[in-house]
């Protein structure tokens, strides 16, 4: 047990948070998108109009037959998306409904710790649920042949209008436990749980993990700010993560012998008329889950939250790890001397504008960059909202200068795009730090 | 606002890529973004973006500076008066006495005779290092940065009111061209700009700029010489062998102020530098907003103060009325410090980026102004060099704070 404060990171104070309610959606149609898997290369199973289960596998990955990505729902599938190359971008189940799911063998929760670890893993791989875990450094999706050093599972959801994990979680204790002990069966090492402030008792009790106690601002809830602080990734270091809803899923496999993909996503943001939680599967329709919510007029909708997530049309799918979609407007038409005005409406986390006298106040955000691109001026905001031993602007120029054999040094191991996503935000040069941090890992992958 | 709107909608494509004056693209962005809030959406990284950008970073910097200017425009007509009073009554011409010991008292006078001396200078610097920097960002084809807006100020405040336009100009040019733009343009500079400015006037022409003098502008445009604390007391090292009782801060100095007036800034100087408190009402706006660097302030105000009191543990600090002997708290008061520390060696650019960076950074600018103004006999002020010497050090104190983050990540590899 740990207690980390961490004293970098800003919470954005943004309209449009979920309320407690917990709707139903049961989607029409779903998506498994291949894309979602970086660093994978994939084999076809199914072709359009085969008949699936809830854990029928759609797609393996090359060299493994147990390293599949299957079916959330039943159904049929509908459509197989490919891009370039006839590189698989996404297969599409028309859900019919029913839940039948594919049978997989079941343990009692204590049992799944004297399973061997090649069995384990191999009924994960089986069901699909292999991919809803990470892979550091990168963040790929996890390779079949590594033993990771450690696994970090975090409990905490930091990001703006973020679910609530307890909400996650509820109902769900049992399989989480399960889960967790499936998790400690295929590392090498230790299992790591990151809780929060007021964490249940699901995660205070939690056995055969070690767990740590986080408090602090945004990034704390990601994967990557825990791992730096209770065990960094060296080079030749692997490690695996995941999130409370990819645990409670590998847990129900094994007590209920099924793929039960289910979890508890937010609908946030102004651009709905009700903000509130929603149970559905990876990859829904994202038409069917916001229905008559959406407001009309100009808005963007985003797969995840407002600063790593990814921009969608209603037609397109809920993103496999997405845990909410937030709706916000886009920027409409130039603002007249905005940057002269007191700005007591508006959010900025310097205090160069007057909306710092309202701390408890929240803020509408529209997609604008409030300002033109300028030279990078080094104001320390970058440090001031990233918790770690780790000099994001120095990397940065690491990355820009290509400089290949300072970068292990300079972190690139450490960090992913989403969490350098606050530094894009706080940026005053309009700086695109987490998309430049992408491109760099890209090209340091190549490289090593 | 609307129509507005549209014809900056219609005039961009002239001035967009393929238009016919697409090389003047900077200019368009500068008055559109000027006038208006830009309309661009994110496509890449983060959604939303925080409602600061440069521009309103550097009009925060402004708007601490503010006090600093009003405060320089009226001192410079309240020592006019008050020292054109001085030498009238050593020219025994009484009533010219008399008439400027009134004007002396009237604010509002001082503040207009203030302002015919550095409305004029504002003009001509911001005229010149505006046109330098569109020239720049056309040629460069980049847009037009905003740091400008507070270098330009800067400039101003660090310069005598006496100093003939045509020099400030040329000044502004240098400190622009040599001090930013030949690195690179903003970001990429190792010196502060409006310092280089000052440093190039103080070597080529340092008749104009003052060495342990400083000139007053009198009220009929003659220029009068004044002595400040810090020239006093430097010259008091080299009478203290003599063993006469010596004094900075008396009549019989040639200074009729004491440590209060002056910490108020009721001195002679260059026009924004007298003034400690303006300096820490903008210091105050510097870091309730974020925009300044706490760390590097009081690193500087650590390192002065540090050395100062250890200066009085020398022999010559025995001796009252030596520079030696001043203190901490005098030393903070006078001369170009506050101004220093609180709006130059805070500049993002050329300061230590990194927070530990900071500290050291900080506390060298102190460390290094207090031996100038001891140690060094030439020049009795030592703010403007320490903070340029310690610009060209910033990169290398970043580089070994970075360095011993790397090796703790390496260490265990």
């Amino acid at each position: 047990m740990g207690n980390y404060n961490l004293k970098q990171g800003y919470d954005i104070r943004l309209v449009g948070a979920p309320s407690t309610t917990v709707a139903e959606a049961t989607p029409v149609e779903v998506a498994v998108d291949g894309r979602e898997f970086p660093g994978l290369r994939f084999k076809m199973l199914v072709k359009e109009g085969d008949k699936v289960k809830a854990g029928t596998p759609l797609f393996q990955e090359k060299e493994h037959a147990d390293y599949c990505f299957t079916s959330p729902v039943s159904g049929t599938v509908k459509e197989v998306r490919r891009g370039d190359k006839r590189v698989l971008q996404e297969v599409v189940i028309s859900a019919d409904g029913k839940g039948d799911s594919v049978e997989f063998p079941r343990s009692g929760s204590g049992d799944i710790l004297s399973l061997p670890r090649e069995k384990v893993l191999a009924q994960i791989g089986r069901a699909g649920l292999l991919g809803t875990l990470r892979q550091r450094p990168y963040g790929l999706a996890p390779s079949y042949n590594v033993v990771p050093r450690d696994i970090f599972v975090t409990a905490i959801n930091s990001a703006p209008l973020a679910p609530s994990v307890e909400l996650q979680l509820k109902g769900h204790e049992a399989a989480f436990q399960a889960g967790l002990n499936a998790l400690s069966r295929i590392t090498s090492g230790k299992v790591h749980l990151s809780i929060g402030e007021g964490a249940s008792d699901a995660l205070v009790k939690a056995a055969n993990v070690v767990v740590h106690r986080f408090s602090g601002a945004h990034p704390v809830g990601n994967p990557g700010i825990q791992i730096h602080h209770v065990a960094r990734i060296r080079k030749g270091d692997t490690v695996w993560t995941a999130d409370v809803s990819a645990v409670i899923a590998i847990g129900r496999l094994f007590l209920e012998g099924r793929v039960a993909l289910q979890k508890i996503i937010a609908l946030s943001g102004e651009g709905l008329s009700e903000n509130l939680h929603l149970r559905t599967v990876p990859g829904a329709r994202l038409d069917g889950l916001l229905g008559s919510r959406l407001k009309q007029g100009d808005f963007r909708i985003i797969s995840g939250d407002v600063l790593s997530g990814s921009k969608r049309s209603a037609e397109q799918f809920l993103g496999f790890k997405d845990q909410q979609v937030t709706v916000i407007p886009e920027v409409a038409g130039m603002e007249f001397a905005g940057w002269m005005k007191p700005g007591f409406g508006r959010e900025s986390f310097s205090r160069t504008f007057f909306s710092w006298l309202t701390p408890g106040s929240r803020h509408s955000h529209h997609t604008g960059y409030h300002g033109g691109v300028r030279a990078l001026v080094q104001t320390g905001l970058y440090e001031s909202v990233l918790p770690m031993d780790l000099y994001p602007v120095h990397l940065l120029k690491g990355i820009l200068a290509q400089d290949v054999e300072a970068l292990e040094g300079l972190g690139i191991l450490e960090v992913i795009p989403e969490d350098l996503a606050l530094c894009d935000f706080v940026c005053v040069s309009k700086f695109e730090a987490s998309d430049v941090l992408r491109e760099g890992i890209e090209f340091y992958r190549k490289q090593g | 606002m609307k129509f507005l709107e549209e014809i900056f909608h219609k005039a961009k494509p002239m001035f967009t890529k393929g238009g016919k004056y697409e090389r003047l693209y900077p200019l368009y962005e500068a008055k559109e973004s000027f006038l208006f809030v830009t309309d661009k959406k994110t496509d890449r990284g983060a959604h939303i973006r925080d409602s600061i950008d440069l521009k309103r970073m550097m009009i925060t910097v402004v708007v601490a500076m503010l006090p600093c200017l009003f405060f320089g425009i009226w001192n410079v007509g309240q020592q006019a008066y008050e020292h054109g009073a001085v030498a009238a009554a050593a020219a025994k011409n009484l009533e010219l006495h008399s008439q400027y010991l009134i004007s002396s008292r009237d604010h509002l006078d001082c503040f207009l005779f203030g302002l015919k001396k550095v409305l004029p200078l504002l003009i001509v610097v911001y005229g010149v290092g505006g046109i330098c920097e569109v020239i720049f960002s056309v040629v460069r084809k980049h847009e037009i940065n905003e740091g400008f807006l507070v270098t330009g100020l800067l400039i101003v405040l660090t310069l005598p009111p006496t100093i003939p336009l045509w020099l400030a100009g040329v000044g502004t040019a240098f400190g622009v061209i040599i001090g930013k733009e030949i690195f690179g343009g903003t970001g990429m500079n190792i010196l502060n700009p409006a310092l280089t400015a000052r440093a190039f006037l103080f070597f080529a022409y340092p008749v104009t700029m003052a060495g342990d003098k400083v000139w007053v502008a009198g009220p009929n445009g003659e220029t009068l010489t004044c002595a400040t604390p810090l020239g006093i007391a430097g010259a008091n090292v080299n009478k203290a062998a003599e063993g006469v009782p010596l004094d900075v801060f008396s009549p019989a100095s040639g200074l009729n102020v004491d440590i209060q007036t002056a910490f108020i800034g009721y001195l002679p100087g260059s026009i924004g530098e007298t003034s400690t408190l303006c300096c820490l009402i903008g210091a105050a706006i510097l870091i309730i907003s974020g925009v300044g660097s706490w760390r590097v302030m009081l690193g500087c105000v650590a390192g002065l103060m540090g050395t100062a009191w250890l200066m009085t543990l020398h022999p010559l600090g025995q001796i009252d009325g030596t520079v030696f002997a001043l203190g901490p708290v005098v030393h903070a008061c006078i001369g170009g410090f506050a101004l220093g520390a609180v709006f130059m060696a805070t500049d993002p650019v050329s300061a230590a980026s990194t927070n530990l960076g900071k500290w050291i950074y900080g506390i060298l600018i102190g460390v290094l102004c207090m031996v100038i103004r001891c140690i060094n006999p030439a020049y009795p002020e030592g703010m403007m060099l320490a903070i340029l010497l310690m610009n060209v050090f910033s990169p290398l104190i970043d580089f070994y704070v970075v360095k011993a983050s790397i090796n703790r990540r390496l260490a265990h590899a």
